[in-house]
C-alpha cells in the first residue's frame, strides 16, 4: 500500500516492525482469504458438478460419477420433437411473444412519463414501483380461475399476455429511466431541423435508448424462459407444455431410469439465458451513458 | 444533427424557447392535450388492469365464497362469508406457514444472500483475477439458470445416494437425509445457493464507487483493516445495504420454484411456506377459494413491504 505515507506518518516506530510482520501477517490473510474463497468456489459448483456429469453419461444415478468415456447418447435419445424440441419452441414462442408485448408497450407508456407533467405522473410512477414489487404468484389462483372460465387455458396469447403484464411495471420504471437519459435539447434540435413528433421518437429517441430496450427485452425474455409456475398452471395440453414444465415432469417420471437424459435436457435448456445473460452484462455498462449525444 | 446555429434567426429562436418546457407549452403538432399520453399509455394500462388488478378484486370475491377447483361447487360457487378466514387462523395453517415464511425470508434473504454476498463483495475487492473471475462465474452461474434447473439438481444433490452424502462420508461423516429431517435447512440453503449472486453484485459495484482516498487516509492514519471497514466502509455502504435488502426480500417471499422441486412442502406441512401452502390448498386439495384467501394474504404482506419500500426510497429524489 503506501509504504511512503506510512513511513512519513509514524517515524517514531522501528523500521523492522514495518517492513516484516505487517508484510507477513497481510500473508497470512491473503492466503486465508484465497482459501476462503476457493471453499465458495467449491460451495458453488459442487451442486452444479452433477448434472454436467450425468449429461454425458448414459448409465447415470443420482450419484456423482465421472463417466469414462463421456458420451453424447443422452443427448441423442432426448433429442426428439416430443421430448425436446416442442418444448423449446413452445417456451421460445411464449417467452419472445411475451418480452415483445412488454418492450412495445413499456416503451409507449413510459415516454409520456418521462416527456410531459401529468397530473397523475408521480402517483403513476408510485403505483408502478409498487407493482413490481408485489407477489405475481398470489394472482396464478385467480388468473388460473378466470382463463378456465373463459377459455383462455392452453393459449400461447393469453398466457404472454399475462407474462408481459407482469413483468410490465419493472419494464416501464427502465424504459422511462432511459428515456429520461436522452437529452431533452436532442429532440428539441430535431424538431427545430423540421422533425415531425413521430420522426422524432423514431430517429432520435428510439436509436439513443436502442441498448436499453435491449436490456429490457433481454431481461423480461430471461425471466419468461425461466418461469416454471405460470406455464405450469395455465397450460395442461402436454403439447403446448414448456421446457420448464417438461424438465419437471421428466424428472418426475422417468428421472428414475434416465437421469442422464434430464441432465442433457436441462444443459441445453439453461444455455440460451446464459448466454443472453452474458451478453446482457456487456451491454449493461454502456447503455446508460447517452453523454456523448449532446455537443456543446 | 445535434448542431445548434451559433447566433439562430428569430422566428426559429422563437420555436426553439416553447420547446424548451413541453411539459407546459402546447403540445407538439397541436395535438389534444389528453391523447398525447392516452394514446400511448393505453396498451399498458389495460394490460395492468385486465391481469393484475382485475385478479386482485376477482380473488377478493373468491374468497368469500366456496369455490372449488372441479365439481359442483366450480361452477355454482355460493357465498360462504369469513369462513374461508377464520378457518385459515382455526385450522393453524396460517400461524405454521406464516412462521416458516418468516424464517425463510430472514435466514436466505437478510442472513444469507445479504451477509454472503456483502462478504465475498469484500473478499473480491482486489483479488487476483483469475480467482476472481472464477468466483464471480460460479456464483453467477447459478443465478442465472432457469429456476426449475437448480431446483432440479438441488434434487439429487441432496437424495439419499446423492452427491452430498458421498461428500458427507468423504470426511467421515454417516449419511444424512436433509430433505426428510431438515427440510427447511435445505429449501434455505438452496435458495442461498441460488439467489447470493445477486446481493454481490450490488455490493461489489458500490464497493467500487467508494473514494480509495477515504480508505487509504484510514490506513495510513493506522487503521486495522476490520477498523476501517467498521468505521469507513460500512457506514458509507449504509444506503446500499438497506436498498439491497429490499430488493432481496420482496423475491424471496414468493419462491415457488425451488422449494417445489425440493419438498413440495414437506414432508407434511414442515417447508410449506405460504405460497406452497396456497398451491397446495388450492390445486392439489382442489380448495380453490381457500387457496385464494392465502394468496390474499401473501399479497396483503408484499403489499405492505412493497409500498413501505417505494416510500422509504423516495423515488422522486432521482426523478428529473
Amino acid at each position: 500500500m503506501n509504504v511512503a505515507a506510512a513511513q512519513t506518518s509514524q517515524p517514531v516506530r522501528p523500521p523492522i516492525r514495518q517492513r516484516f510482520e505487517p508484510r507477513t501477517r497481510r500473508r497470512f490473510a491473503n492466503w486465508s482469504v484465497n482459501l476462503v474463497l476457493s471453499a465458495a468456489v467449491f460451495a458453488w459448483l459442487a451442486p452444479m458438478a452433477w448434472m454436467f456429469t450425468a449429461a454425458f453419461n448414459p448409465t447415470a444415478q443420482l450419484s456423482f460419477d465421472v463417466p469414462t468415456p463421456p458420451s453424447l447418447d443422452n443427448f441423442a435419445s432426448v433429442a426428439t420433437v416430443d421430448q425436446l424440441f416442442r418444448p423449446l419452441m413452445n417456451s421460445t414462442i411464449i417467452s419472445v411473444l411475451a418480452s415483445l408485448i412488454t418492450v412495445a408497450t413499456a416503451c409507449l407508456c413510459a415516454y409520456p412519463l418521462s416527456r410531459y407533467t401529468l397530473r397523475f405522473g408521480r402517483l403513476f410512477m408510485y403505483l408502478i414501483l409498487i407493482g413490481s414489487g408485489l407477489p405475481i404468484i398470489a394472482l396464478m389462483i385467480p388468473t388460473y380461475r378466470l382463463f378456465a372460465r373463459y377459455q383462455l387455458t392452453d393459449s400461447y396469447w393469453s398466457t404472454s399476455l399475462f407474462l408481459a403484464a407482469t413483468s410490465l411495471p419493472f419494464a416501464i420504471w427502465l424504459a422511462k429511466n432511459f428515456i429520461d437519459g436522452v437529452p431533452l435539447e436532442l429532440e428539441e434540435a430535431a424538431r427545430i431541423d423540421g422533425a415531425t413528433q413521430w420522426q422524432t421518437i423514431t430517429r432520435i429517441v428510439m436509436p439513443l435508448i436502442k441498448p436499453g430496450i435491449t436490456v429490457i427485452f433481454i431481461f423480461s425474455f430471461i425471466a419468461n424462459w425461466g418461469n416454471f409456475f405460470v406455464p405450469f398452471i395455465l397450460f395442461s395440453d402436454p403439447a403446448k407444455q414448456t421446457a420448464s414444465v417438461a424438465i419437471y415432469n421428466y424428472f418426475n417420471s422417468l428421472g428414475g431410469v434416465y437421469f442422464g437424459r434430464v441432465a442433457a435436457f436441462a444443459l441445453l435448456y439453461s444455455a440460451p439465458a446464459v448466454i443472453l445473460f452474458t451478453i446482457i452484462s456487456r451491454t449493461l455498462g454502456r447503455s446508460l451513458s447517452f453523454a456523448g449525444g449532446v455537443k456543446g | 444533427m445535434t448542431t445548434t446555429p451559433s447566433s439562430p434567426p428569430g422566428p426559429v429562436l422563437e420555436a426553439a424557447s416553447s420547446f424548451t418546457h413541453p411539459t407546459t407549452s402546447r403540445p407538439f403538432n397541436g395535438v389534444r392535450r389528453s391523447s398525447k399520453w392516452v394514446i400511448p399509455m393505453a396498451p399498458a394500462i389495460v394490460l395492468l388492469s385486465v391481469f393484475v388488478v382485475v385478479p386482485i378484486g376477482y380473488s377478493i370475491y373468491i374468497s368469500f365464497t366456496n369455490t372449488r377447483l372441479t365439481g359442483v361447487e366450480a361452477r355454482n360457487p355460493s357465498w360462504i362469508g369469513f369462513d374461508n378466514f377464520r378457518r385459515l387462523i382455526d385450522s393453524g395453517d396460517l400461524t405454521n406457514s406464516v412462521v416458516l415464511t418468516l424464517i425463510f425470508v430472514v435466514c436466505s434473504a437478510l442472513i444469507g444472500q445479504n451477509l454472503l454476498g456483502l462478504t465475498l463483495a469484500l473478499m473480491l475487492e482486489r483479488r487476483n483475477k483469475f480467482l476472481r473471475g472464477l468466483v464471480v462465474v460460479s456464483v453467477l452461474s447459478a443465478y442465472v439458470l432457469p429456476e426449475i434447473v437448480p431446483g432440479f439438481m438441488w434434487t439429487s444433490f441432496l437424495a439419499p445416494d446423492g452427491a452430498a452424502n458421498q461428500l458427507f462420508n468423504l470426511v467421515g461423516l454417516p449419511d444424512q437425509q436433509i430433505l426428510i429431517d431438515n427440510p427447511m435447512v435445505a429449501v434455505v440453503g438452496a435458495d442461498i445457493w441460488r439467489a447470493t449472486a445477486f446481493s454481490m453484485l450490488i455490493y461489489t459495484a458500490a464497493l467500487g464507487d467508494i473514494d480509495r482516498e477515504l480508505i487509504d487516509a484510514a490506513r495510513v492514519d493506522g487503521a486495522s483493516y476490520f477498523r476501517t471497514l467498521w468505521h469507513v466502509k460500512l457506514p458509507l455502504l449504509r444506503h446500499t445495504v438497506f436498498t439491497t435488502l429490499m430488493l432481496i426480500t420482496l423475491p424471496t417471499l414468493s419462491v415457488f420454484t425451488m422449494i417445489f422441486a425440493l419438498t413440495g412442502g414437506g414432508p407434511g406441512d414442515r417447508s410449506e411456506t405460504l405460497p406452497l401452502l396456497m398451491y397446495n390448498q388450492a390445486f392439489r386439495l382442489q380448495e380453490l377459494s381457500y387457496g385464494t384467501a392465502i394468496s390474499l394474504v401473501l399479497l396483503l404482506i408484499g403489499g405492505l413491504l412493497s409500498v413501505g419500500y417505494v416510500l422509504t426510497l423516495r423515488p422522486e429524489r432521482t426523478h428529473r
